[in-house]
């Protein structure tokens, strides 16, 4: 896809949930997707799409009635899911990191945040007291938390949420990820923090040379971060491409139909918003052909009857949609 | 078009959290708030966490009293109402909240919810009911079946229409929705947005529609009120708002939002700087100063009061006229 060589591959990715009636669910459906170092990578879909899913099963954190098949490849190390817990508990916080959507899970009630941030930079690459002290401060200023010196004294429960959330980036870079996770982590603030919160991403991917894989709900954050976005429905990707191409002109329906389903101002008076006839699919029973087919406009004979391949359009972009060259 | 509800002067303080024997001041929660709604009309109500934007829905709905102030619905004073009279706005004056789940009761069918608001406010007979119930569920895009169902067996999308379904059960002239679409997908949210269209257009029911979400309110409401740290910072018509903001908030606002449309994103413009100070140390003069790339030092000293070149659009800065005319390009930060 891209011409660097990747720094994660992931192929075929498949996780299925033992049901209660003995038999399994299928959450995602083979999952394709690599990282180059330096890009930003989207998965954007709504509830139940698989996003977080793709997420937790490449971090081997799903629970353990979860069966993940496929391959993670993380290059230098091998494929994530053959290795030994105690091995991928290295990898994660390692060359791994990752950051959620609520920065209260990942803080410590109880601990300043520079004892927590100190922690991880013990960890991975230990030093002395007045080291470990030193890089504290340096990892706060770098996530531009004003008066860092002061602030490494404070408490979680005493910063704002936008500086909570500045602080578990601080100790998710502590380790010199090569990869960073970030899982809806600005979907939690107001507007003008995460603006803030976006723009410090974007500069610390720069500067590192990290991957970022950037999971959200929102397709206007993805417009505004990511190189590359696939969009998800029902356990699959169902449209891949470069961010400027995906929304300069889709070729997948559920991606029109996402996009028309956006207010936007400018709108307003002229047309109704797109709705999607139809429930989002139950994956406990899912349909035999497309996923998204018993809602799409476009649907023909075929889509209904076997799962749909996933169609490159060019080189660098791909949909799974057998219509997708008369969108 | 007459007017339904006016508010002004409004002004809400919280009880301040005790810290062992030291009793905190006060917390200012909204400060001089006015807005008014005219009939069949969508009005905006903008802001971060902390602007005050919930507890002026409330306070409208009765369920906070407030310090100072007044709160006119169709003529009739609210503040200090005797509750006989409440309840007689109240089936005038609805609400729609963010989380249907929580405001419908679990053990409650859906119809048996919906027939509750009726015979509370004593309309229809027993008899008549359950079919004036099935129409409000078409109404809201449901099948009238749905009535026989409980909360939990409806996605999050169907619960809040059947949240609308019985705020409209008593016929009322507005409606306060409180990020009623907030929590719902996008493919779902267009669905009650459009219905909320509807209803308006069908019913001439008029909004208060509270929300974090500015494209959301560009693209729903006819006139925007924008709240900050418990004070309006702007008010007026949508289109004047988005295309000539101001208050350098209202721009910061619209800067800050994620846009699809590369040429709707603003990359010139550095974001706002911090976080919104804490309501129980507001800065002094205005509430804004601290964030504001044009503060001067006037700016701490008075309150700006809401001002403008049409009484339709005004704005709380006294350098507004400066920043917004000739020199526009004076308006975006260096």
């Amino acid at each position: 896809m891209s011409a660097a060589a990747p720094i994660l591959d992931v192929r075929g990715l498949t996780v299925d949930f033992a049901a209660a009636d003995g038999g399994t669910i299928r959450a995602l459906h083979g999952i394709d997707l690599t990282l180059t170092p330096g890009e930003t990578f989207a998965l954007v879909g709504e509830s139940g799409s698989g996003k977080s899913v793709t997420n937790l099963a490449i971090m081997g954190l799903l629970a353990r009635n979860a069966r993940v098949g496929g391959e993670v490849r993380l290059e230098g190390v091998g494929d994530l899911l053959a290795l030994s817990s105690r091995a991928m508990g290295a990898v994660r916080g390692g060359q791994i990191a990752m950051i959620f959507q609520e920065p209260m899970t990942c803080l410590n009630p109880v601990q300043t945040v520079g004892a927590q941030i100190g922690e991880a930079v013990r960890r991975h690459r230990g030093g002395s007291r007045a080291q470990v002290q030193a890089a504290v401060i340096e990892a706060l200023a770098e996530v531009e938390i004003p008066d860092p010196e002061r602030r490494a004294r404070a408490y979680p429960h005493e910063l704002s949420g936008g500086m909570r959330q500045r602080v578990v980036i601080a100790m998710a870079l502590a380790c010199q990820p090569r990869i960073l996770i970030a899982d809806e982590p600005t979907t939690a603030l107001d507007v003008t923090v995460q603006a803030q919160i976006l723009r410090l991403l974007a500069r610390l991917r720069r500067e590192r040379g990290m991957a970022v894989l950037f999971i959200t709900h929102s397709l206007a954050v993805v417009a505004e971060i990511a190189d590359r976005v696939a969009v998800m429905y029902g356990g699959r990707i169902v449209e891949q491409a470069r961010t400027a191409e995906l929304f300069g002109h889709t070729r997948h329906p559920y991606t029109r139909g996402l996009l028309e389903s956006l207010p936007v101002p400018a709108a307003r008076g002229e047309r109704r918003l797109r709705t999607m006839p139809g429930q989002v699919i139950d994956i406990t029973r899912p349909p035999p052909g497309c996923a998204f087919g018993p809602r799409c406009a476009l649907r023909i004979e075929p889509c209904d009857e076997a799962p749909i391949p996933f169609f490159p359009v060019t080189p660098d972009r791909a949909s799974r949609c057998l219509r997708w060259a008369e969108l | 078009m007459s007017r339904l509800l006016d508010v002004a002067g409004l002004t809400v303080d919280f009880r301040g959290q005790r810290q062992g024997w030291v009793k905190a001041p006060p917390v200012r929660a909204l400060s001089d708030v006015a807005l008014h709604v005219d009939s069949g009309e969508i009005v905006g109500i903008v802001g971060e966490s902390g602007s005050g934007k919930t507890t002026l829905g409330r306070a409208i709905l009765g369920l906070i009293r407030p310090t100072e102030g007044s709160i006119h619905f169709e003529g009739t004073p609210l503040v200090g109402a005797p509750p006989k009279q409440m309840r007689a706005v109240r089936r005038r004056l609805q609400a729609v909240f963010q989380d249907p789940t929580s405001s419908l009761n679990p053990s409650m069918t859906v119809g048996a919810a919906i027939a509750e608001a009726l015979a509370l406010h004593g309309i229809g007979t027993r008899e008549e009911r359950p079919a004036r119930v099935a129409a409000l569920l078409e109404r809201v895009g449901l099948p009238a079946s749905a009535a026989a169902r409980y909360p939990r067996m409806l996605s999050g999308g169907q619960r809040q229409r059947v949240g609308i379904a019985r705020a409209l059960a008593v016929e009322p002239a507005l409606i306060v929705a409180d990020e009623a679409v907030s929590a719902l997908d996008v493919s779902v949210q267009a669905g009650i947005v459009n219905l909320l269209s509807d209803l308006r257009d069908e019913l001439g029911l008029a909004m208060l529609f509270v929300s974090h979400d500015l494209s959301l309110v560009g693209y729903f409401c006819d006139r925007v009120v924008v709240l900050y740290l418990g004070r309006v910072m702007e008010s007026g018509p949508v289109d004047a708002i988005f295309a000539a903001p101001r208050h350098p908030y209202t721009r910061a606002l619209i800067d800050a939002a994620p846009a699809i449309d590369p040429a709707q994103r603003s990359t010139a413009t550095a974001p706002l700087r911090g976080d919104p100070p804490s309501p129980m140390a507001p800065p002094s003069g205005c509430v804004f100063r601290t964030r504001c790339p044009h503060a001067i030092a006037r700016c701490a000293e008075v309150v700006p009061p809401l001002e403008g070149p049409a009484e339709g659009h005004r704005a709380a800065c006294i350098r507004q006229d400066e920043l917004t005319s000739a020199n526009h390009q004076e308006f975006v930060p260096s």
